[in-house]
Parts: C-alpha cells; structure tokens; sequence
C-alpha cells in the first residue's frame, strides 16, 4: 500500500459520529480521487513513496537560500476577549520589543484544483472585486447606500478605516479598487465560501509566486506534466493596472511600492512583489510632498512619483491628516490625492471594506450595484448591529465566531473556545456597542494532504486569492496561496488563519488539456508593455536610505572579510610558533591586533585568555560589536532594506554562510579544525559576494556607493592592522613572522614575495600596502577606487567636500617619504604612527562627508505645536 | 444681526531654524441661515509655496498650506468679516420627547443616517459607562429633548469649574467626570460624550465668542476668543446649538466656524514640522470687534 493509498483509505473512511464529515481535496466520498489530482495520480504517487522527505528537506533549504521569512506581528495576537493592557494569556512571549523573522514553511505537495471547478470561482471572485470596488467609489462619494439604507450607516461611520477627509474628493472616487484579496474556505459540502476580504494593502501574491518557484523546482518532472496555469499572466496585469492607474496627464508614469520597512510582518512578499514588477521598494522617509504632489528624494533632486503601490496601512499614510506622528507614510499625502496629482494604491481607506458587517449585505448589495446575483457566498454572518441578529449570537455564541468590525480592535475568537471570564467580558462588549461585532458560522473547512515526515496527513485548508484590475474589470491569479494548520488536533475553523503555525501550499490550477500561452490585453498607453520585463532604469531607486544600506552592505561585508583573513593569518602563525605567547613574541602581537583592529575589547589584551574560545567568540557572538557575526547580521540586514536592489544569488550566498556558522555553533568541542572550515566557508562566500558585486550588478548609483563603502572599510583596515603591528621595531625574528601574518591576512603575500624575495622589510610592507597605487589591497588603492565611484555619482561637482578630502588624503599619501617611515628611534616608528593615525582620522571625515552628501536622511518630523485648549475666557 | 470683523492671530516660534511646514487650517466662517462670511482671508508668513482650500465632508471650509522657505517663526493670521444672527428652530422640534430623536430609531427620517456620524466615540469623544449616568439624569422618559439637552448644559456649567491649563488634549471623558474642571473645549466634549451615551447626535463646534466690554469700560483685544460648544441634533428643525461654558443656546455673539465629530476634526491649525529644533512656542490672539 503506498502513502497516497493510505492517504485515500483514510479519507474515505465514514466519519464517526463525534466528528464533521469535512471535503477532502483529494478524495471523493466514494473513494476515488477528484478532478485535478488524477491526471497526475501515478507521479504523485511515486513521488509520495520515494521522494517526500527529501522533497521537505530540499523546500526548506530553497526557503533559506532565498531568506524567505515571516514575521509575526505582536499586535495580532491580542483578542477581542482578551483585557486590554496586555495581560491577556496570548501576549505573553512579545513584551520584549522586536519580534524575530521566522523562515518560511511550505508544503512541497501542492493543492490541486481543476480548472473548471476553479472557472467558478475565478468568477466570483471578479464579481466579488467589482461589487467592492462599487461599495468603496459609493461609500466615499454619493453615499447614496448609506442614505438609502442598503448599508447600516453605523457599520460604516464607527468603523476606523472610514476616512472622513476623503469623503467627497473627486479625484478619489476616479480612481477604481486596484486589488483585493479572498480568504476561502470550503463547507462540507465542498463549496467555496469567503472567510474573509482583503482589501487594505492585501499581501501574499508575492509569497504564491515564491511557493512556485520553489516548488516547480523540487517537483520538476510533476510540475512539468501537469497542465498547470502560470501565475506570470497575473503580475503582467499587476504592472499593467498599475502603470494604467497614473494620474491621466502623466506619460511615462513612476511606479513605486511603499513598504513600512524591513520589519514589518510580510516584508518578503513586499520586496519580491517589487522585483517581480520592477518597481522600487521605497519607505515613506524616501519620499516627499512638495507643489502639491509626491517626490522622490533621489541624489540631489526630486523626482516626480505617480502611482503608489502602497503596503502600509492607510491610517500612517499622513501624519497631517491620519495618525499624527505616523512616520511610515508621507506627510501632506492626503492632499495630493484629493488634488489628484498621485493614485495611492489601494485607494486609501480602502480598508473599511475588509468590515465583516458588511457580508450580510452583499447579496442584495449586488443585486442593486451590479444587477447580479452573488456568485461566491460569503460564511454565514450576523452583524449583530441588528437586533435579531444579536440575539441570535448571544444565544449561539458557542457556534460561531466573534470577528469585531474593525480589524485593529483585536482577533477574532471563538465562542466555544473562551473562558467563563473572557466569555462574560466579551458579552458585555458586545452588549455595549453591538454594532461593533458580527457573528460568524464556524467554518469547517476541507482537508487536503500534507506533507509530515514520511506520511501525508489530512489538514485543514485556507485558500488566498487574488485579482487585480485588468481593463474595465479583474482577473483573477490562477493560483493563489494555500495555508493548512500544523497540527490537527483540534484545528477547525478560523484557527487556521492564526499568525502562527502555518504550513504554506503552492495552488495549481490544472487543466485537462495543455495550457495555452497566457494572453494580455494591453490598452492605451500600456499597448507598448508586450513582455514581462522589469523596467530597468524606472526601478533604479537612489534615495538616500538605498543608498546608505548598499554603502553598508559594502563596509560590512569588508569588515567581516578582513577580519576572517586576520584570524586566519593568526591561526596559522600560532601553529607555526608552537602557540608560543611569550610576551613580546609575534603571536602575542597578532593575537593583540586582532582585538584592536576588530575593536573588540578587552579581548586578547587581558593576559591568559585562550586563543580558541576567543576567536570563536569573534566569530560566533552576535551581540558583540566587531564581531564577524555582528558584522554578517548587519550585512544581511542592510541587505534586507534593498531587497529590490540585489541579485537573487546574494541571499543563496548569505544562506550558506549562515548554514557555515552554525555548523560551527553546533560542535562546542572543536579545537579549531571546524573553526578555521567555518572561517574559509565564510570567507569564500563573502569572495562570492564582492564577485556578484562586481560581474552581475549594474553600475547605477547603487554599486557606486556598494563599491565606494568596500574602499573605505578597507583601506580603514589597512590602517588599523599597520598601527599595531609594524610602528613598532621587534627582535627580527618576531618581526618577519608579525609582516608575513600582515602581509597573508591583506592579501598581499604572493605579491610581496615576487616583488621583493623574501627579504623583510617595513619599507616594502608601507610601499606595497599604502602607497602603491597599483595593489588592489593597498590604502592609495582605494583612495583612487573611492574617487572613481563618487565621480560616477550625480550631484558630485569636483568641489564637493568628500572630494576634496580624497585630495588631501591622496596628497598625504603621495609625498610620505619611506625613509624617514621605516625609520625607528627607541623602537618606535613615530612619523608612521602618525601618518597611519592622520589616514585614518580623514578618512573617518571622508565617510561623514560621504553621508552628508548621498545619504543625508529628512530632518526630524513633528507635530506643530498644539495647544492645549482652544478657550482663554469663560 | 451682528457685524464683526474677527482677526485671528496664531504664531509658532521655534529655537532653530524649520525647513518644512505642513499646515491644515479650519478659520473660515460658515455660511449659515443665520450667519454669512461676508469676506475671509488667510495670510501664511513666510509665505507658503502651496496654499490650497477645500470644502470638507461637513461643509467646512479648510486650508492645505507647505512652507519650505526655512523659517524660525510662522504666522497664521485670518481676517474675516461676518454677519451673525440668532439660529431660531421650530419650537415645535423642542418638545419631542427626547428618545424619538435618536437617529438610530429614524429610519423612515431622510436625514437621520448623517446624524448617525455624531452619535459614536470619536478620538476626542470616549464614552465610559459613568458618563451615561450622568447624562441620564437629565433625561427622564419622555422629556421634550429641548428641555432635557439645556438642562444638561445647566448642570455641566454648575457642577465644572474653568481652569486653563487643567487638561490637555489627552484628557479622557472620564478625567473630567472625576476632576470637574476644564476649558471650553472640555465642555463641549463632556457634553457630547453625554449625548451620545443616550444614542443622540452631538455634534462639536469651533467658532468664536464676542464679549461685550463692562458698560464704561473699553473694549479689550483680549475679550475675544476662540471657542467651542456643542450641537444637539433636533430631527426636522436642524440643530440646538448650547454653549456649556457660558450656560446659554448660542446667540449673535457666537460665530460658527467649523464643525466635526471633535476638537480633532476642525481644529484652528494644526501641522507637521520638520526641524531639529526641540523646543517652540505658540501664541494667539482673537480680536473680534463689532463693526
């Protein structure tokens, strides 16, 4: 019997009385296997047999090398039964701040649907973005529902999505609803049912097309012999309604998405989107308000922004109009929107549409907008506003779910789920403001199976989907992304749609003939836009914070190269000095340096401190500043914030080197084999990341500040490890092995020695590593490599002060003397001491002049001052 | 009919220099039955690169402003000149018994859906279940509205005393029910929060009151003054507009503003600043003369 047989067996199985005989995606009551799964039977069941756990281990280490991660919000753990003030049972586990990213997890089983089953749905869905799109141009223009009674008005005025500065502007009800998001279920009977809309700034399309990727790449020979529909077509429509959605006098117009940052619950989704469209992933201190539209804030100019695809909730759009002090929006926004100078994507307030109250009412909200009949039904809901419907809730509140009205005013529970106490403080809540609560049926949802180890276990299925504007209509993705509970113990209903725990599933829609190449139709101004090809020079984004991030991405990754080199260097010096320590000796010296130039004290200045715990220390300790781990984390989370900007390969890169240290973390009794293993892993990924740096980006404004921060950081490094090792005279002996460990751990060995034999000599080490223009690790190196980067990038007039530093600092360099540097009275080699320091000090100036003029952020936001009170007499 | 020429002075003035200044302002007086702008100007100095009106959902008259000349003071000033008389309702409207005008029980009321707007929490406006307690007094069952709705204001303007500088704009309903003290905007709200704790639209109104100077004594600048009260939705007459501060239905010394759920949605200005300057002042003057 295989997997799937035993899968089937199971599924088919009468239910026993206690439990809902729920749909199985798979298996039909009769025992056979349904539409969509059986064309592929024989492959599926193979590929269940032989390949299952190597296929989940393949899916997860895809997941890592493309750092696809999830961050739970600590808001939404909080539920509407649970007291305020955090101290409701699931707050625990967030009070400390941040909450870390967690990896990605998917199902490398896909859900499969056939594609007339899914026509159905993918009908009504359209009508279902339209009837909304309709409800959303009515409830911020005519309001002709409200007054007309089709809407209860206090479902809508007591909402806090319901943006009252919008109500009325022309400008906002042109614009159509350009996206919306379906949570679905089945009942037991197998029909889809809407859980829930997405319409705020809906996220997951990203997430779907990653799953695809993913999965087409563990199941190729699956994937290729289905008949499966491609979600390519989908993100064409994406950048096509986009582009289209242009305030009408604009040519050629620019697309930008607006992330809250890399913190946010599904940054992922957010900077993938980005890519996949071509469009800069911008933050809202990117961005500006002036003449009353929104700007850009690129090097030394502003550029005019005319579409914004926006992933921030519309409340911290503006801090003028919204939610004051708000600064992951733009303020003076809400202006520009009425003057109908940008489109803000959904339309802002587009999320008094996610409202639960409004479900009951969709039917004949239909009926009366679109003259249809509602093709997808919604759960069963009671919008306990009305006063049977209220008394249906208390009386039922076991049988269904509490959803409150506004999403911000907690999660959804179950009635049956809740305390006596939460119960009580729930049904006093809804007894004082009923119109801020529905009641839903619980949902039962189908099974579908999923992957668990070596066996495939039914679970309950969640199903997103999309469909995004697309001419006078939508479409719709074929596909979407599928979420099954972790666990099935007890995981029915709603839970499903919990933050956490969730496997995610790739969705194939599956025809039973081959699929025929997806067409579009491009309209107007769009006519030109025939292929999927990210607009290059549209998505370079030169904004100061973009910059910044490459230019730490560049530091970073060459301060953790450089230190690795050291380390290792050190280490083999200490293996050909016998671990001698004798004070004064060069591994003493080495091992000094080492904590100096990582300035990671107090380190090997304490005496007796072992050489291996230490170093793995420097390796390993996140948390201690110049640490290479620290070092790497900032890499990646520079890295994090321009996404958009960098090859896909650099986070395989990043993977792998994380997979290095914790192979290293993992074996605490290494006595330095595995240690310098991790090192050199390490070290070839970051060789990896200068060489996509340098063969695979494009040379934009971007690289420049990539390549100008690498310069920098070195020739800073440079500098650090001469000061402490070579200003000073030692017994010769020492000194050729401390020059030989300087000169390995700069990279400047072979050269060295071809050029000079191996005669020590300090001269030759300041020649070869400051003043020879012609070594790419040499300080006159990167002072020419920094000019050419910075000339390259606009607003730099041959005046602008980090110029002129270069000059001094070049100068400096030019006329230093070699003589009088090598030369030593009492041991100590002052004027190289002090040129080293003199280098170092300008070039820390170079970096400040260097952010001052790229990267300078906007100056603080505040509020105007308020007073306190409007009277002042009685 | 009373004329008046009102100049409405706000200045800011900050330690260092601001390179940006968003600005929102509510100052131009509406046109009512009982009340026309008869002119209205705003002057921005230094002068905005962008000043922009709008009507908003309620009928107010608002103004978008972006000053990008650095600056270390900005000065709004408004001047406008205005006729105001008495807002006289239908009598008749008054004696209703007071539960017949929640707009909630209004369906077959074409105009009842708005009031709605005016009958939740807002930010300004919560309502803890103390202040339905408080409100209920004046609201026996069947009392004519008019009659319960002053009584209100008489027993808010009793049981408070006036005190600048005793809240803030973070000061809760039930702050004031315990604290009993506060400034006009105070009043205004407390006096919402009871209406709509009994299902009844209240609406905020910001506007200016006239003094009249002392008989013999001439008129001082500072007599004027910015204000608030608060509007009690009367179904087929319109609203009962009462003034909690001053005990009295609003009459020609008040001058209609703007009007919104709250303080925050019509106050005079408000704005967003970018500087590095910690610290600022701000200083207004109303000069309301009668022309």
């Amino acid at each position: 019997m295989t997997v799937l047989d035993r899968y089937l067996a199971a599924a088919s199985q009468p239910a026993t009385t206690d439990q809902v005989p729920v749909f199985d995606e798979f298996a039909a009551a009769d025992g056979t296997v349904r539409e969509g799964w059986s064309s592929l039977l024989d492959s599926l069941d193979e590929f269940a047999d032989t390949d299952l756990v190597q296929a989940q281990r393949e899916v997860a280490r895809l997941l890592e090398d493309d750092n696809v991660t999830y961050t739970p919000s600590p808001a939404s753990t909080l539920s509407i039964a649970d007291e305020p003030n955090g101290h409701g049972p699931s707050a625990a586990g967030t009070l400390n701040g941040l909450v870390e990213p967690q990896p990605w997890r998917l199902d490398p089983l896909p859900l499969i649907l056939d594609d007339r089953e899914w026509a159905g749905l993918e009908a009504g869905l359209v009508q279902r973005a339209e009837l909304l799109d309709a409800i959303m141009a009515d409830l911020y223009g005519a309001r002709r529902l409200l007054s007309r009674h089709h809407i209860p008005a206090a479902a809508i005025f007591d909402h806090d999505e319901y943006l009252r500065p919008l109500v009325g502007s022309e400008a906002i009800t042109r614009q159509r609803l350009f996206m919306i998001a379906a949570d679905l279920g089945r009942d037991i009977t197998g029909q889809w049912k809407v859980i829930s809309d997405r319409t705020q700034a809906p996220s997951g399309a990203g997430y779907a097309m990653q799953n695809r990727r993913v999965v087409s790449r563990v199941i190729p020979e699956i994937y290729h012999q289905a008949n499966l529909h491609r979600l390519t077509p989908f993100f064409q429509a994406m950048r096509l309604a986009l582009v289209d959605a242009a305030p009408s006098s604009v040519e050629d117009p620019r697309v930008v998405v607006l992330s809250p940052g890399t913190h946010s619950e599904t940054a992922f989704d957010q900077a993938f989107v980005a890519s996949l469209l071509g469009f800069p992933l911008l933050e809202g201190s990117d961005l500006t308000v002036r003449d009353g539209r929104v700007w850009m804030r690129v090097l030394g100019k502003l550029d005019a922004v005319d579409v914004i695809l926006r992933r921030v909730d519309s409340t911290w759009m503006d801090a003028l109009e919204l939610r004051p002090g708000s600064r992951l929006g733009v303020t003076g926004l809400m202006e520009c929107v009425r003057q109908g100078t940008v489109s803000v994507l959904n339309n802002l307030g587009s999320g008094v549409l996610e409202n639960p109250a409004l479900l009951p009412f969709l039917p004949e909200l239909t009926e009366q907008l679109l003259g249809q009949s509602l093709r997808l039904p919604s759960v069963e809901t009671w919008w306990c506003g009305d006063e049977a419907a209220l008394s249906h809730v208390l009386n039922n509140l076991d049988s269904v779910v509490i959803r409150p009205i506004s999403r911000g005013h907690g999660r959804s529970v179950r009635g049956a789920a809740l305390s006596s106490r939460q119960r009580e403080l729930l049904v006093n809540k809804i007894k004082a403001a009923p119109h801020r609560f529905v009641g839903q049926e619980v949902l039962h949802l189908s099974s579908a199976p999923s992957s668990e180890e070596d066996r495939l276990v039914r679970r309950n299925v969640v199903l997103r989907s999309f469909a995004v504007r697309s001419g006078g209509s939508y479409i719709a993705m074929l596909g979407g992304l599928a979420r099954v509970t972790d666990d099935n113990s007890k995981g029915r209903g709603v839970f499903v749609t919990e933050p956490n725990g969730q496997l995610a599933k790739d969705v194939w829609v599956v025809g039973s003939e081959p699929v025929a190449a997806p067409r579009i139709v491009a309209r107007g101004r769009s006519g030109e836009e025939a292929g999927f090809v990210p607009a290059v020079s549209a998505s370079i984004a030169m904004v100061p914070r973009v910059l910044s991030d490459l230019y730490w991405f560049g530091r970073y990754a060459e301060r953790a190269e450089d230190l690795l080199r050291l380390v290792l260097a050190t280490r083999t010096a200490a293996i050909e000095t016998d671990l001698d320590v004798t004070h004064g000796h060069a591994l003493e010296v080495l091992l000094q340096a080492v904590t100096h130039v990582s300035t990671t004290y107090p380190g090997f200045l304490n005496q007796g401190v072992d050489m291996m715990p230490e170093f793995r220390s420097l390796l390993l300790d996140r948390h201690r500043m110049g640490s290479a781990a620290q070092s790497l984390g900032a890499l990646s989370m520079a890295a994090q914030g321009v996404r958009d900007q960098l090859s896909e390969d650099v986070w395989m890169v990043l993977a792998d080197i994380e997979r290095a240290l914790a192979a290293l973390a993992a074996n605490p009794y290494d006595q330095g084999l595995q240690l310098t293993d991790a090192s050199e892993r390490v070290l070839s990924g970051l060789l990896a990341l200068a060489g996509i740096a340098t063969e695979n980006m494009v040379r934009d404004p971007g690289w420049y500040m990539l390549d100008s921060g690498r310069g920098l950081e070195r020739a800073l490094q440079i500098l650090a490890l001469l000061r402490v090792t070579i200003c000073r005279e030692r017994a010769a002996e020492t000194d050729r092995l401390v020059l030989e460990a300087v000169l390995t751990a700069a990279e400047s060995i072979v050269t060295f020695r071809r050029r000079y034999g191996t005669r020590p000599g300090v001269d030759a080490v300041i020649e070869l590593l400051v003043i020879d223009p012609f070594n790419p690790r040499s300080v006159a190196f990167q002072l020419q490599r920094i000019r050419t980067d910075l000339r390259a990038l606009p607003n730099t007039s041959p005046t602008a002060r980090p110029l002129r530093l270069l000059d001094a600092l070049a100068e400096r360099v030019r006329i230093a003397d070699l003589a009088t540097l090598a030369e030593s009275t009492n041991g100590r080699r002052a004027p190289l001491e002090e040129l080293l320091a003199g280098l170092q000090n300008q070039l820390r100036e170079l970096s400040e002049a260097i952010r001052d003029q790229y990267q300078q952020p906007p100056p603080t936001q505040r509020p105007l001052f308020r007073t306190d009170a409007v009277g002042n007499t009685a | 009919m009373t004329s008046y020429r009102i100049e409405h002075r706000t200045t800011y003035t900050y330690e260092s220099d601001v390179t940006g200044s968003y600005g929102l302002s509510h100052l131009r007086p509406r046109d009512l039955a009982w009340q026309s702008c008869l002119a209205h100007e705003i002057t921005i100095e230094p002068e905005p690169a962008d000043l922009f009106r709008h009507v908003d959902l309620y009928g107010n008259t608002m103004a978008y402003f972006h000053v990008i000349q650095p600056h270390t003071r900005l000065v709004v000033t408004s001047i406008s000149m205005v006729d105001v008389g008495l807002n006289e309702l239908n009598p008749e409207a008054l004696v209703v018994p007071w539960e017949w005008t929640q707009p909630r029980l209004r369906d077959h009321d074409g105009e009842a859906w708005e009031a709605m707007d005016f009958t939740f929490p807002s930010p300004y406006v919560d309502i803890p279940p103390a202040i339905e307690d408080y409100a209920r007094q004046s609201f026996p069952a069947g009392r004519p509205i008019g009659e319960a709705a002053v009584e209100l204001m008489h027993r808010i303007h009793s049981d408070f005393t006036y005190r600048s500088g005793s809240t803030t704009l973070r000061t809760k309903i039930s702050d004031l029910l315990e604290k009993r003290t506060g400034v006009c905007q105070d009043f205004a709200h407390f006096m919402l929060a009871g209406l709509r704790s009994l299902g009844l639209a209240g609406r905020y109104v910001s506007g200016y009151l006239a003094t009249r100077p002392a008989p013999g004594k001439p008129r001082q600048a500072e007599d004027a003054a910015s204000h608030a009260w608060a509007g009690c939705w009367i179904p087929g007459a319109g609203w009962l507009y009462l003034d909690p501060t001053n005990d009295r239905v609003i009459d020609d010394s008040h001058t209609t503003v703007a009007w919104g759920r709250d303080y925050g949605d019509v106050p005079p200005v408000k704005g967003v600043i970018f500087t590095e300057a910690k610290k600022s002042t701000m200083e207004v003057s109303v000069d309301m003369a009668e022309v």
